[in-house]
C-alpha cells in the first residue's frame, strides 16, 4: 500500500512543463485560470476522476489531463521528431496513422510547418526521411515499437 | 469486433459483394497511386495469404484503440493524448442521448481548459456591431430567454478509416458524433443585443483553447466563422447545459456554440469571443481545413485534387448528409437461429430529420421499412428498430439504409475526399447465426 501511494505521488508529481501562458488572439480577461496541464500516465495510476471540489468558489477545475506517451520507432531523426512534433501535439498521433507512401508524409510535415511547427528549413528532410522510414508501408510496425519499450 | 467487409468471398456468403473487394482496393489503389508504387507491391496485396503492404480502411465500428480515462469521463477510445481525442464507444449509442461522461472529445490545440473562474469569464461581442458587449456567465443565465435543442454533434472526419485510399488524420471509427439536448440562449438574441453593423459578412467564433505555436501562426489558435446571412444562425444556441447539467470542461465549459445540423468543427468549445466581420474569413481554418468537394457527395479523386481543379466549400456551411447506424445487433456474439431479435439502431441528418429507415437482411436485396421511435426534433438521433428471427444458421449481412426530411438517401458506394470528410456510406454488419439444435 505504502509502495502504491509513493508510486501515485511519484506519477503525479511528473509534470512535463507543459503549462502555458493562455494568450488567446484577441482576447483580454478570459477567466481562464489554468490550461494545458497534462501528467504523465504511463502507468496509469493517475485517478480517473477528479477530485470533489471541496468548495464552493467561481472557480471551476478538473485534474490534469493523463499523458500516455505511445514510443517512436527507435532510428535516425527520432529525437527530431520528439523535440518538434511533441511541441504541439503528442507523438502517439504519428504511430496512430496508417502507413502511408512517402509523398503523404512529405505533405504532412508540409502541413505542419504551414501550421505553425517551428522547423528549422535545414532539418525539414530528416524529419520527413524518418517518417518515410518508419511509418511508411515497409516501416516497422508500431505496435512492435511500442511493445519493445513498453513491457 | 465487428463487421470486416471484404473478408469473405462473395460466393460464400451468398448474399451480395462485398463492399471493398480486394479487387476494387487495387482498383482504386491504381487509380489513386499510379505509378508510384511499383508493380509488385501492388500484386502483393492480391496475395490472400501473405500479409498485405496496403493499409486498407478500417472496418471496426469503432477505432481499434485502447480506452484512456480523462477527468469527468468514463473510460473512452483514446485516439490522441495530447491534444485531447476520445471516441465514444458503441454501446452508449444504445440511448439516444449521449451520456456526457461517454460524449466524444475532439481537440485541435492542446492548451485545454483545466480551470476557469466564472468571475472573470466573459463572452465578448465585438468587431463590426453597433454597441461591442460583454456577457457574465450570471448575465446569460438572467437576461436571456432559456432554449433547448437536441441535436447530433459530428466531427466532420467521422469514420475517416473508411476512406481509401488512407487520408492523414484522426483515424475515427463511428464514435466522433454524440447527441445531446443543448440548453442555453439564442445566439441571435445576443446579436441583437450588440446590433450588427450593415455590411456584416461573417461572424467568427473563439474559444479559450490554443496552442503553442507562435500568435499569428494557424496552430495558436482555433476560430470559425459563419456567413452573416447564413439561416443556421437563427437556431444557433449558445449552450450552458448538455442533458441538463453544466458542460463537462471537455465538452466546452462553460459554454459552447451549438449549431444544429451541421457539423461539430464550428461548434466551438469554451466559446468567449464573437467577432462581427466586415470581409468573409479566410484564415487557415476557414480556407485551407474542413473544405468539401463542392458536390453534392462531396466525393473526388486523387487525380482531381493533383490537378488543382477540384473546387471546394467550408464544411460549416453544409449540413451533415444522412447517415444510420447499428447499434444492435453489433456481431460480438452469434444469433440463434429461431431466435427472435430486435434489429434496431440510430440515424440522423443535417437536412429535415429521418423520413424512413429501411433494413436489409440479406445484403442490400430487399429492404423492409424499420419502425422509428418518437421524434425528440429534427436535428437529434432518430431510434429506429425492427423484429428479425434468423431462420436459419449462416453468415447474414445486415444494412441500413436511412432518407432524410429532404430525400436524401445514403449512399451505397464509397466516396474519397483528401480531408476524409463527411463519410455517409450505408452500414453493413455482419453477423453469424449459430444452429439452435
Amino acid at each position: 500500500m505504502n509502495r502504491l501511494l509513493s508510486c501515485i505521488a511519484a506519477a503525479t508529481m511528473v509534470f512535463l512543463g507543459l503549462v502555458a501562458a493562455p494568450r488567446p488572439a484577441f482576447g483580454n480577461a478570459d477567466g481562464l485560470a489554468e490550461a494545458g496541464v497534462y501528467a504523465l500516465d504511463s502507468t496509469g495510476l493517475i485517478l480517473p476522476v477528479s477530485p470533489y471540489p471541496g468548495n464552493s468558489t467561481s472557480t471551476y477545475s478538473v485534474g490534469a489531463y493523463p499523458l500516455a506517451p505511445t514510443p517512436l520507432a527507435r532510428g535516425s531523426g527520432q529525437e527530431l521528431v520528439e523535440s518538434y512534433c511533441s511541441i504541439c501535439h503528442s507523438v502517439t498521433l504519428i504511430g496512430a496513422q496508417p502507413r502511408f507512401p512517402p509523398e503523404v508524409w512529405k505533405k504532412e510535415v508540409e502541413k505542419m510547418i504551414h501550421l505553425g511547427a517551428p522547423i528549422p528549413a535545414e532539418l525539414v528532410a530528416q524529419i520527413v526521411d524518418y517518417l518515410q522510414k518508419h511509418y511508411g508501408p515497409d516501416g516497422t510496425p508500431p505496435s512492435s515499437a511500442g511493445a519493445k519499450s513498453n513491457p | 469486433m465487428s463487421y470486416q467487409h471484404g473478408a469473405t468471398p462473395p460466393e460464400e456468403s451468398g448474399l451480395t459483394l462485398p463492399v471493398y473487394s480486394r479487387r476494387r482496393a487495387l482498383q482504386i489503389l491504381a487509380g489513386a497511386l499510379g505509378a508510384a508504387l511499383p508493380l509488385p507491391e501492388a500484386a502483393r496485396a492480391q496475395g490472400d495469404g501473405g500479409r498485405s503492404n496496403l493499409v486498407l480502411p478500417d472496418t471496426h465500428w469503432n477505432a481499434s484503440v485502447p480506452a484512456g480515462v480523462v477527468p469527468q469521463k468514463l473510460p473512452l477510445l483514446r485516439l490522441s493524448d495530447r491534444p485531447i481525442v476520445l471516441e465514444t464507444p458503441r454501446p452508449f449509442f444504445d440511448s439516444l442521448l449521449t451520456p456526457n461522461s461517454a460524449f466524444f472529445v475532439r481537440y485541435h490545440l492542446d492548451v485545454i481548459p483545466n480551470a476557469i473562474d466564472l468571475s472573470r469569464w466573459r463572452l465578448s461581442i465585438r468587431g463590426h456591431v453597433s454597441r461591442p458587449l460583454e456577457f457574465s456567465f450570471s448575465q446569460l443565465l438572467s437576461e436571456f430567454e432559456s432554449v433547448s435543442v437536441v441535436a447530433v454533434n459530428q466531427c466532420t472526419g467521422n469514420s475517416r478509416s473508411r476512406f481509401f485510399p488512407r487520408v492523414p488524420g484522426t483515424q475515427w471509427g463511428n464514435g466522433g458524433m454524440g447527441n445531446a439536448r443543448w440548453t442555453g440562449v439564442r445566439l441571435m438574441d445576443l446579436l441583437e443585443r450588440a446590433g450588427l453593423r450593415p455590411k456584416t459578412m461573417a461572424l467568427r467564433f473563439q474559444g479559450l483553447d490554443s496552442g503553442r505555436s507562435v500568435e499569428g501562426t494557424p496552430a495558436h489558435s482555433y476560430a470559425k466563422s459563419l456567413n452573416a446571412h447564413d439561416p443556421i444562425l437563427r437556431e444557433c444556441v449558445i449552450a450552458y447545459q448538455m442533458n441538463g447539467a453544466p458542460l463537462p470542461m471537455l465538452n466546452g465549459f462553460p459554454v459552447r456554440l451549438v449549431v444544429p445540423g451541421r457539423f461539430s468543427t464550428c461548434w466551438i468549445k469554451h466559446l468567449s469571443w464573437i467577432e462581427a466581420l466586415p470581409e468573409p474569413d479566410r484564415s487557415h481554418w476557414m480556407m485551407n481545413a474542413y473544405r468539401l468537394p463542392d458536390n453534392p457527395r462531396h466525393a473526388t479523386t486523387p487525380e482531381e485534387v493533383a490537378s488543382g481543379k477540384l473546387r471546394t466549400v467550408a464544411a460549416s456551411d453544409l449540413p451533415m448528409p444522412v447517415r444510420s447506424f447499428f447499434v444492435q445487433p453489433d456481431g460480438s456474439s452469434k444469433l440463434v437461429a429461431r431466435l427472435p431479435i430486435e434489429l434496431k439502431g440510430i440515424a440522423f441528418s443535417g437536412s429535415g430529420g429521418i423520413r424512413q429507415v429501411e433494413v436489409s437482411t440479406d445484403g442490400g436485396r430487399s429492404w423492409k421499412l424499420a419502425r422509428l421511435d418518437s421524434d425528440l426534433g429534427p436535428y437529434s438521433f432518430r431510434g429506429w428498430r425492427l423484429p428479425w428471427t434468423p431462420q436459419r444458421p449462416g453468415r447474414y449481412e445486415l444494412r441500413c439504409r436511412a432518407m432524410d426530411g429532404k430525400g436524401n438517401v445514403q449512399p451505397t458506394e464509397p466516396i474519397w475526399n483528401p480531408g476524409g470528410y463527411a463519410w455517409n456510406m450505408v452500414e453493413t454488419q455482419t453477423v453469424f447465426v449459430g444452429e439452435a439444435a
